[in-house]
């Protein structure tokens, strides 16, 4: 037996040198795992939630928002939402990197892999109506709306843009009652450049709109365009309160995808 | 019992399960992987024979630790190189120096392997000697020169090299080829200088 062999293995009996358990080394596994599959469903959430505000960020609009559409997407990407989806797409990335056998595979191929399987999920999270609940969820926490896009601003503050709920249909077409975002009420009339409201948006109690219009007296104001203020699916389209009307508990009430 | 003798017919992964039950048969182990061990600590560190050994010890505790986790659908060999490996950098971050040792006799060796490289055989010549090629080997840029090390010097396959370096079998592939064209560049000017 050599020196060095000889002397392992005395230190290993004086020192009563173990190896560590089995266990040790499957659940160092077993997390990373996890660690990997909760990066790629909080990535794949929050893609869901890119998507929403992608769809959902006044695209129709943008002739009288007197911006080009690169300079629109630039004010309002959701970027921090696009920020922590890459960290987690990398996250998922590092832990998958650390399972047993996953340096076999280029770095570059688990990065992309890590980002499409959250895009595919966030789709799927997308189509069955989990982004406006997360979105809505967020706006609560002080940094996310800190860092995103206010819309609710520009649709209360730009001039000939107003945005609310459906409070009461009148007689006619385009003529509602509405409470605005800062709880003010209005007579919404059609003016006479009047747009019909697409075949897919039913104007009813509880619908949030947006309206593009004048403001014709203190409480009146003339539609040009009225649009639904957020579409897609899990949104909540009218037919009851709204969550303004609701103190924002309304979307968990008739959200179904319609 | 007579480890010494038993330990000859046994496989690697036999051994390991043994040595899970009774110390013991991890002497035989060491015993097997001791030399080659020494040879690649002094291939890739160029430490002394003193911190080689050291460091040699440190690894076979280290091995011994971390039995459980061998996983034996990879070559023994190829996890404990991989150990090695990982003190060795892990070492050279601490004390900074890292340089490589290949003697004449190395240098003869990697030379028989490059004779029946297509990509290198053009360059080979009288004038290059091993010696000359272990003076090659030193110039090599360090990011392949452990390739070089564990394909022509350790014959390791693309396979235990990726299980070694923990890098994908292509990444091998493109890294032995770019280590190859760097050996290419310096060959060329050596023979200039001879």
């Amino acid at each position: 037996m050599s020196k060095i062999t000889d002397s392992i293995l005395n230190t290993i009996k004086q020192k009563k040198i173990a190896p560590k358990p089995r266990w040790h080394f499957i659940l160092r596994q077993v997390l990373l795992w996890v660690a990997s599959v909760a990066s790629i469903i909080i990535g794949s959430i929050t893609f869901s939630v890119i998507l929403f505000r992608l769809v959902n960020n006044d695209w129709e609009f943008i002739n009288y928002l007197d911006r080009t559409p690169l300079t629109h997407a630039f004010y309002t990407l959701p970027y921090i939402w696009i920020i922590i989806m890459l960290l987690f797409g990398l996250l998922a990335y590092y832990n998958a990197k650390h399972t047993k056998g996953a340096y076999k595979y280029n770095g570059y191929w688990l990065v992309i892999i890590s980002l499409i399987t959250s895009m595919a999920i966030g789709g799927i999270l997308y189509a069955f109506g989990i982004a406006p609940k997360v979105h809505m969820a967020s706006e609560k926490i002080p940094i996310f709306k800190d860092f995103m896009y206010d819309r609710d601003k520009l649709w209360m503050e730009k001039e000939g843009f107003l945005a609310g709920e459906i409070t009461e249909m009148l007689s006619g077409v385009g003529i509602f009652k509405l409470t605005d975002i800062n709880k003010k009420d209005w007579t919404v009339l059609p003016d006479e450049e009047f747009m019909p409201v697409p075949e897919f948006f039913i104007l009813e109690q509880g619908a949030m709109v947006k309206i593009f219009g004048e403001q014709v007296s203190d409480d009146t104001f003339k539609a040009i365009k009225i649009m639904p203020y957020e579409m897609g699916p899990g949104v909540h389209k009218g037919g009851g309160p709204g969550r303004l009307m609701n103190g924002g508990k309304s979307m968990q009430i008739n959200y179904l995808i319609k | 019992m007579n480890f010494q003798g038993d330990c000859q017919n046994k496989t690697d992964n036999e051994l390991v399960k043994l040595s899970l039950k009774d110390p013991e048969w991890y002497g035989c182990l060491m015993q097997r992987y001791e030399s080659k061990l020494s040879r690649y600590i002094y291939r890739i560190s160029g430490l002394n024979t003193e911190d080689a050994e050291d460091l040699l010890q440190e690894i076979f505790l280290t091995v011994y630790r971390n039995l459980n986790d061998f996983d034996q659908d990879l070559k023994f060999s190829s996890w404990i190189y991989r150990i090695t490996h990982n003190k060795v950098i892990s070492h050279h971050r601490k004390v900074k120096a890292r340089a490589q040792q290949i003697n004449g006799e190395e240098g003869e060796k990697i030379l028989s392997f490059i004779k029946d490289d297509t990509d290198l055989a053009e360059l080979v010549n009288d004038r290059i000697t091993g010696e000359v090629l272990s003076r090659v080997m030193g110039k090599v840029d360090e990011k392949y020169r452990e390739v070089l090390i564990l394909r022509y010097l350790e014959e390791k396959d693309y396979n235990e090299i990726s299980d070694i370096l923990k890098k994908p079998p292509s990444t091998i592939g493109t890294l032995l080829s770019r280590a190859k064209k760097n050996m290419h560049e310096i060959i060329k000017k050596e023979n200039i200088k001879l």
